[in-house]
């Protein structure tokens, strides 16, 4: 197996372009919550191989997820997810929506204000590789999952070439700190067309 | 002559999906590239009061200038420039579009709005708008999340006295101990106790018993001034009160005050080694914000003074002291 790997140079500018976005969809939290939320992506990781999903587990230190996924089409194709560990995801709805979640489980009602969540930072980063690398996305409506990382990620086993973007969020509010995950699955075509886009932007940087 | 049965074929197809379009049960509306409005189904019709022809063509901003800069409106704008997908909760935007009830016979509150806004692709992007009327679900949720916090209520309170029991009190004494401790506020936690109960049961059985716990619980809660202070049943005959924001000196003249009105209620207790009524051994102890120990360690340092109280003799009031300080 090839190993794929990113520069010091394509990883500061991927955690550029996430935070761009992520800054960007900080700024629209914001103002759903009246109050002020800044989000940070400090940490990229690359992941490849089979067992990418025990990857992920060991990351996440749950084994059970709550994920907000959505999938994107275009320049670069790729399936994102916004992952939270089980037992946070009632933290950051109790913290947005402003409401007591007394069940377990979120209601369909906080399932549905955690889709948006994701639905807004996925969007955003998005948005933000579409300036910076010029190229176009097309995004699906965002689906919730919970559960095991295995079932939420269904990483197609027989395909060793898919690559997988890690990215630590981190949610600050006043008196809170949720840390949150980023999750891009790539095919090697797009993981390519991705490198190829950022080296573009890269000497595109250089050339002024 | 084929062609024109195409088309036939076409305007056909084309009239059924609008027919469809028009009888599905929520808001379509479907904006073109431009921001205007191409159309609008007889849900929308019904709730806005707005023709299908009176929109048609119309910028959908000006139509709805109160959603300016609003979440709906950018997602608009991502959907027709970028191609992107929203989802608008309910939750986390408040009745976005000014709809309502149209079988209201007065006009209501605004429908509670769950709105997804997606991207067409034909030779130019359209944006497709649907809104779903979730007032039903959101009621339900509210009951729901009522009935719950009423079931909760009762699971956390002592059936016999009506006061927190002691899940309620472990539960208060660790939010309160994380406020003091991020706040630097003091905290004081009381510990009480009915001396020699067990004989007062045995003599006057266990309905006397029981009344004599109510009338203690009651006598400490008139005490209790401030709504924050709280008073739980520990466990059989002893008692526990939180303090939040009280310094150790002012929770000691809080629990002689207790102390003093269970003495003055005058229930009588024969059997009691102290006096002929009954009366309480008290154990206080408090937390400074830049102590290192956990609640659990608070609680039983006052029930460690508990028992020093009951050892100099009952009917008292015990002060926790550090053993370093006594030495």
């Amino acid at each position: 197996m090839t190993l794929h790997d990113l520069s010091e140079l394509q990883r500061d500018a991927l955690i550029e372009i996430f935070n761009i976005g992520v800054g960007q969809a900080a700024g629209s939290m914001s103002q759903i919550v009246g109050e002020a939320i800044t989000l940070s992506v400090p940490i990229i990781e690359l992941l490849h191989g089979n067992n990418q999903a025990d990857a992920i587990g060991a990351v996440v230190r749950s084994p059970r997820i709550c994920a907000v996924s959505q999938t994107f089409t275009g320049g670069i194709n790729s399936k994102a997810f916004l992952i939270f560990p089980e037992g946070k995801t009632r933290e950051i709805v109790r913290r947005m929506i402003g409401e007591s979640v007394s069940a377990e489980e979120l209601s369909d009602m906080e399932q549905e204000a955690l889709s948006e969540i994701g639905n807004i930072i996925l969007n955003s980063c998005f948005s933000s590789m579409s300036d910076l690398l010029h190229a176009d996305f097309q995004s699906s409506l965002p689906t919730y999952h919970l559960g095991l990382v295995s079932d939420v990620m269904t990483v197609q086993k027989t395909q060793d070439d898919n690559l997988l973007l890690l990215l630590h969020i981190d949610f600050s509010m006043p008196n809170d700190q949720i840390h949150g995950y980023l999750v891009f699955l790539l095919t090697l075509p797009s993981f390519n067309a991705l490198i190829e886009r950022i080296d573009q932007f890269l000497s595109g940087i250089h050339a002024n | 002559m084929q062609i024109n049965d195409a088309l036939i074929l076409t305007d056909e197809r084309l009239y059924i999906f609008k027919a469809a379009a028009h009888q599905i049960n929520g808001g379509v509306a479907i904006i073109d590239d431009a921001g205007r409005v191409w159309f609008w189904n007889k849900w929308l019709e019904e709730k806005s009061g707005l023709s299908c022809e009176a929109v048609t063509g119309k910028p959908f901003l000006q139509l709805f200038p109160e959603i300016n800069n609003s979440r709906l409106a950018l997602s608009i704008d991502e959907a027709l420039k970028r191609g992107h997908s929203s989802l608008l909760s309910q939750s986390l935007n408040k009745a976005p579009l000014p709809l309502y009830d149209a079988a209201a016979s007065l006009p209501g509150n605004r429908l509670e709005q769950a709105i997804h806004v997606t991207p067409l692709e034909c030779h130019s992007r359209y944006c497709l708008v649907q809104i779903n009327d979730v007032s039903i679900a959101v009621k339900k949720e509210r009951l729901l999340r009522e009935q719950a916090d009423s079931l909760r209520g009762l699971a956390y309170l002592d059936a016999l006295t009506g006061i927190p029991n002691r899940r309620r009190m472990d539960e208060y004494l660790g939010d309160e101990f994380k406020r003091a401790i991020r706040g630097s506020t003091p905290l004081s936690v009381i510990m009480l106790d009915i001396d020699y109960f067990k004989q007062y049961n045995d003599t006057y059985n266990h309905s006397a018993g029981d009344f004599c716990l109510q009338r203690v619980a009651n006598a400490i809660k008139a005490v209790l001034r401030r709504p924050a202070d709280m008073v739980a049943r520990y466990g059989g005959e002893e008692f526990s009160v939180i303090l939040p924001d009280t310094p150790t000196h002012a929770a000691v003249a809080l629990a002689e005050d207790i102390r003093k009105q269970i003495e003055s209620l005058d229930i009588l207790h024969e059997a009691s080694d102290v006096t002929r009524h009954i009366t309480v051994s008290i154990g206080v102890a408090g937390v400074l914000p830049d102590s290192k120990i956990s609640a659990e360690e608070l609680l039983g340092q006052a029930d460690l003074a508990l028992y020093q109280a009951k050892n100099k003799g009952r009917n008292r009031v015990s002060i926790y002291k550090e053993p370093s300080a006594v030495a």
